[in-house]
């Protein structure tokens, strides 16, 4: 039986990345609460404003069964910061990472730490990954290596301790 | 309810401030809703690759091989695992998870309930080495030749597998030690010795060829155009000896063993790099050391 995901972003890339779940995205809007197995935020949540993140993440747990996954994945602050650092001429893909473009701009940006505690502070959510990996943007017919931060976590209102028994 | 056996290696004297301190954390974990079955200590050593080497200490023993065993950190930690797979003597139920901790690490207050909400078989949290450069002691395992690596310039935060973690303060479902006994024989060697095989490796042939046998001839151990060929028998059924998960092999320390027996079961650690602990050898070696020490090396400075 297949699972019942929620994709924000990059579609095309959300299912290639995810291509080992076997899932029927779902397009309903607006989403039944408690009712996805899996929802990916693929390089979305940046584009809200930070005062709203909070909201938005607890927006898009409420969605999830008891024991669905969320995976949430953004720009790395911290590794575009450290270009900069460190690079006499940053490529365009950093301050890409950081800004956005013209199409999409961001409001926010995310440390593995930031986005981390977002999460483990929100009700009924377990941190069950956190990574830094990079992936290739592209842009103007080229493409470059950046790193982003991806977040996994699942959905407990018992104890989740008790999970492996 | 969750219920967790706690396996302290620590020296035989310790101060009673180590043990209120420990007995503590402890309590307040059992506040949290955790239920502790047995705090297993056992004595533990310096790290004896050479295991005819005897290990420093002051107790009368009533052998030399007596010695030998009861001041090796392998087979202590073996042991004290068999204490958690067998459960408390005279009690019903076993503990779900073990959890590793050294007389050495200082775990933060709440470590073992935030281990067990992260849902791994296999955890740890971490602590550095207490000389520059202060990397954590978790490794990763190059796959062209084998050699461990430390974790090195992660994200603050990270949450992610590895391929080996120490055992200062390290969680393990029972299930995890189940899965490797499962699928591991065990041998007696020459030496007395007792190693694990994964039951793939194990070959039995129908006759060996008359080249073959000529070659071997009884002999204990040879080298065979690039095959190290070693007789081991089987264990009598009165070794009560603990299944070696904790061995010190080929030079490399019991963490790592055990950590490559999981792996042929397909089960890896995770460090939890929000959770630090303190190291203390003359002082504490903490997070803060790792960060200057990294610093220092990219030329950003200490900070």
């Amino acid at each position: 039986m297949k699972l019942k995901g929620l994709a924000q972003g990059d579609i095309k890339r959300i299912k290639n990345t995810f291509g080992q779940y076997e899932v029927e995205w779902s397009d309903e809007w607006p989403p039944e609460a408690g009712s996805f197995d899996l929802i990916v935020l693929d390089h979305f949540i940046q584009t809200a404003n930070r005062r709203d993140i909070f909201g938005l993440i607890k927006f898009y747990a409420d969605l999830l069964k008891e024991g669905g996954e969320m995976f949430i994945i953004v720009p790395s602050l911290e590794w575009a910061a450290q270009e900069i650092v460190t690079q006499d001429e940053p490529g365009l893909a950093v301050y890409m990472s950081l800004y956005g473009t013209d199409e999409e701009q961001y409001l926010s940006g995310f440390t593995l730490r930031w986005l981390r505690t977002l999460v483990d502070t929100t009700e009924n959510l377990v941190v069950t990954l956190a990574i830094n990996e990079p992936y290739m943007i592209k842009y103007d017919e080229r493409s470059e290596k950046v790193y982003q931060n991806k977040i996994g976590c699942i959905r407990r209102t018992e104890n989740p301790a008790e999970a492996i028994q | 309810m969750v219920t967790v056996d706690i396996g302290i290696a620590c020296g035989m004297a310790q101060y009673t401030e180590w043990w209120d301190s420990l007995l503590a954390t402890i309590l307040k974990e059992q506040q949290r809703g955790i239920a502790i079955g047995q705090i297993i200590a056992i004595r533990s050593a310096l790290p004896d690759h050479n295991k005819n080497n005897i290990v420093g200490g002051s107790i009368l023993y009533k052998s030399m091989e007596q010695k030998k065993r009861m001041e090796r950190t392998d087979i202590n930690r073996s042991t004290a695992t068999q204490s958690f797979l067998s459960g408390r003597k005279g009690k019903d139920g076993k503990s779900d998870w073990l959890f590793w901790i050294d007389d050495d690490t200082v775990i933060p207050d709440g470590a073992l309930t935030d281990l067990l909400r992260r849902e791994k078989k296999f955890i740890a949290g971490l602590y550095f080495n207490p000389s520059p450069p202060h990397n954590p002691i978790a490794y990763h395992r190059n796959k062209e030749d084998g050699f461990y690596s430390a974790l090195y310039d992660y994200p603050a935060g990270s949450l992610i597998p590895v391929d080996s973690v120490g055992m200062g303060c390290t969680l393990i479902h029972r299930s995890v030690f189940e899965a490797i006994m499962d699928a591991f024989e065990l041998y007696v060697r020459p030496n007395g010795t007792v190693f694990p095989i994964h039951k793939n490796k194990v070959k039995r042939l129908k006759r060996l060829s008359n080249e073959l046998k000529a070659n071997i001839n009884n002999s204990d151990e040879i080298l065979l155009d690039g095959y190290h060929i070693i007789k081991v028998t089987e264990p009598l059924s009165d070794d009560d000896r603990a299944w070696p998960f904790y061995s010190m092999e080929y030079g490399r320390t019991e963490d790592h063993h055990f950590c490559e027996l999981a792996a042929q079961v397909g089960i890896k650690p995770w460090v939890d790099t929000s959770i630090t602990c303190g190291h203390i050898k003359a002082a504490s070696a903490e997070y803060k050391h790792y960060k200057e020490h990294l610093n220092e090396t990219k030329g950003f400075g200490a900070r």
